[in-house]
């Protein structure tokens, strides 16, 4: 990865493509985990993006051009929820700023169990909600890049991990029960 | 559940963990099929390679009225303009950026040192030309919303490029 990152700096645009590959669904993770809306989201990968190509010889490693990617596309999205909330009034920012409405048509036909998941992440408090984002992101993060773009230490990413889990589990368990109204 | 022996070691010292981790994998597969990274953002991903330059110096985000506003006050501020400051060791780009007709974005900008410009503003649709006047200043009108980067060709010689930011 770090062969990448100097190819790319050198001119390689094949090389850039194969970064883009791999951490392409990670930066798209974390500005959802921040609940970016559709245009403010795609924008704010593509500032991530072009921010990487102007670093490229700043940054020698492969961990922390992950690394790099997560923080950047963190801050950026904080930058743009913050000026939104600026410009919209009061009452509109839990809808404007709020729950992209991800893929309807696909989950329009998921198994009801999928559907109280996908929901529930999406009802989880920031912190969380962008950490499981993150970890879920395909292919899958290495700790250390999650480490340093979200600040969290190492060490307190499992244990961290594990509350967010046990408060969606907590959240899946009391939908359960409002649902359910007999056999189905 | 048939496991290799690392594995059942793994899980026999830590069950919790190993639940954990398939949990993730669980989300990972609704994020697949729910709110999966679209081919289109992937692709301007790829492109945006075609902005690398080599040449500018780059002028980083120094100072964001927005994250200023929240960060002290707590309070949201009036509608007037964000003002952004990027910086070089030797100059500053101070930027006002206000909204025009049809969701466009207009650019009021001031160079320190004064000195005049060549500038061209690098955006989704491509790229719009302005002179910075002697005394540093130049306005920019109806921006695309989304990416943008200031590069400045300065009459003392030498050219910068300010970070890429989403206006």
């Amino acid at each position: 990865m770090g062969e990448l990152v100097r190819a790319a700096g050198d001119g390689d645009a094949q090389a850039w493509n194969a970064l883009v590959e791999q951490f392409s669904g990670l930066v798209w993770a974390v500005v959802r985990g921040h609940r970016l809306r559709d245009a403010d989201a795609a924008d704010v990968v593509q500032t991530t993006w072009l921010r990487l190509v102007e670093h490229l010889g700043a940054i020698r490693d492969a961990d922390r051009v992950g690394a790099w990617l997560v923080t950047t596309a963190r801050r950026e999205s904080l930058r743009v929820l913050q000026r939104g909330s600026r410009q919209l009034p009061t009452e509109d920012v839990g809808l404007e700023v709020g729950d992209p409405v991800p893929g309807p048509e696909a989950l329009a036909v998921a198994a009801d169990s999928d559907r109280a998941l996908w929901r529930g992440l999406a009802q989880l408090p920031q912190r969380c909600r962008t950490l499981l984002r993150v970890l879920a992101a395909d292919p899958p993060p290495s700790y250390a890049a999650v480490s340093a773009g979200l600040g969290l230490p190492i060490g307190s990413i499992g244990p961290t991990r594990a509350r967010c889990l046990a408060q969606l589990r907590a959240m899946l368990a009391r939908s359960d029960l409002t649902n359910d109204g007999g056999p189905v | 559940m048939l496991c290799s022996a690392d594995e059942e070691v793994r899980t026999l010292s830590d069950p919790d963990e190993a639940r954990d981790d398939e949990f993730i994998d669980e989300l990972r597969g609704l994020t697949a099929r729910f709110d999966p990274t679209p081919a289109w953002v992937t692709q301007a991903a790829r492109e945006a390679y075609t902005w690398r330059t080599i040449d500018a110096e780059l002028a980083a985000l120094t100072y964001d009225s927005a994250l200023e506003d929240a960060a002290t006050s707590g309070v949201r501020g009036v509608a007037t303009g964000e003002v952004l400051s990027f910086e070089t060791a030797e100059v500053t780009v101070d930027v006002e950026v206000s909204p025009a007709p049809r969701n466009r974005r207009r650019l009021v900008a001031q160079l320190a040192p004064a000195q005049a410009a060549q500038v061209e503003v690098r955006h989704r649709e491509g790229t719009t030309s302005a002179t910075a006047d002697p005394l540093g200043r130049f306005v920019v009108d109806g921006l695309p919303t989304g990416p943008m980067s200031l590069r400045c060709r300065l009459v003392s010689g030498g050219e910068l490029a300010t970070e890429w930011t989403t206006l």
